[in-house]
């Protein structure tokens, strides 16, 4: 199968929206606002944090925030001086800063950023572990929840000759991204 | 209703780089937009990040609620078209009116021969072809990566 056809090439798997559970939008965004704007969305590798900041990133733009996004990844660990520079610049109280992968910073790192975020309306991050901000979502994973991706994106042609999605999420050890990438593989070798 | 389209001169979808390409754009709508354009750029598809480049935008000026305008682009040498498993180079145009909802695209193919270039399978040798490269064919480099012919 050629990339352009893959059903799990990555512009489809980004189109995929994040499944809220226990909680509504409307209460996730009052419990944010509870919290002074200030919150983590703590949860392990392809949970899907980063897709539930940007969702909730478009959801605060909506209200009249101004959204701005920083990116750190064990890639890039660290912002340039040109980020920072566009990314502290002229804050003011409707400003939101969205940090995703506040775990590459150190402690000392996450205090100066801390620092440099005061004049900003809020701040959220996504993290791998609770202790930085107070936690606004956990994001978790399960096989169910990677069968209802699939039984989305999945065409019927391709899926009989897919492993179960109990297989997939064992073999990805709970990491959605992984699976999704593995299925890619499986198409693009069909 | 919103409507959209691209309509590219004979039918064509598919181009030899170089090549002109004409056609019209129609649109109708519910209001007289503010602005519309027409983009001729390409993108890539597949298991990675995506890769885009805009080539050229056509501005129409003072667009009406109803509306046909043609257009005239001259597609340059490079990149070509190409698919492979692991990732696509797509050409496209997009014709684009005031809000991002109105939006129509369509696709093509640049590329020589008016085809889409497939690339082919690297294969990577196993144990026993780099025992014989390396035992048998003394000389020739040892676990090297060949490229096959097309799919």
């Amino acid at each position: 199968m050629k990339a352009r056809d893959n059903p799990f090439r990555s512009e489809a798997v980004e189109r995929i929206a994040f499944r809220l559970e226990g909680a509504t939008w409307l209460e996730l965004l009052e419990q944010l606002r509870r919290l002074n704007y200030r919150a983590s969305l703590v949860g392990p590798h392809g949970s899907g944090k980063t897709t539930l900041l940007e969702e909730l990133g478009r959801r605060l733009a909506e209200q009249g925030f101004r959204i701005r996004h920083a990116r750190l990844s064990e890639e890039h660990p660290r912002l340039s001086a040109a980020q920072s520079a566009r990314l502290f610049k002229g804050l003011s109280r409707e400003h939101l800063i969205l940090l995703d992968g506040a775990e590459q910073l150190s402690w000392l790192e996450w205090r100066r950023f801390l620092r440099r975020c005061r004049g900003a309306g809020g701040l959220i991050i996504t993290t791998h572990k609770p202790g930085r901000l107070p936690v606004l979502y956990e994001c978790r994973t399960s096989a169910r929840l990677l069968e209802e991706i699939l039984s989305g994106i999945c065409p019927q042609s391709v899926a009989p000759r897919f492993p179960s999605a109990e297989t997939l999420f064992e073999r990805s050890r709970g990491n959605i991204r992984e699976a999704l990438r593995a299925c890619y593989d499986l198409c693009a070798l069909q | 209703m919103n409507h959209l389209e691209i309509n590219l001169h004979d039918g064509r979808e598919a181009f030899d780089p170089g090549e002109e390409l004409t056609g019209t754009v129609h649109w109708q709508l519910d209001c007289s937009p503010q602005t519309a354009e027409l983009r001729l750029f390409w993108f890539t598809r597949g298991k990675g990040t995506e890769d885009a480049g805009v080539v050229e935008t056509v501005r129409f000026d003072h667009p009406l609620e109803r509306d046909t305008r043609s257009f005239r682009f001259q597609l340059p040498p490079a990149p070509y078209s190409f698919s492979g498993k692991l990732i696509s180079l797509v050409w496209a145009l997009e014709l684009v009116t005031q809000s991002p909802d109105e939006v129509t695209r369509r696709e093509i193919v640049v590329a020589p021969g008016r085809r889409e270039v497939e690339l082919g399978t690297a294969e990577v040798p196993g144990r026993r072809e780099r025992w014989y490269e390396r035992f048998i064919r003394r000389g020739e480099p040892v676990g090297s990566v060949t490229q096959a012919g097309p799919e």
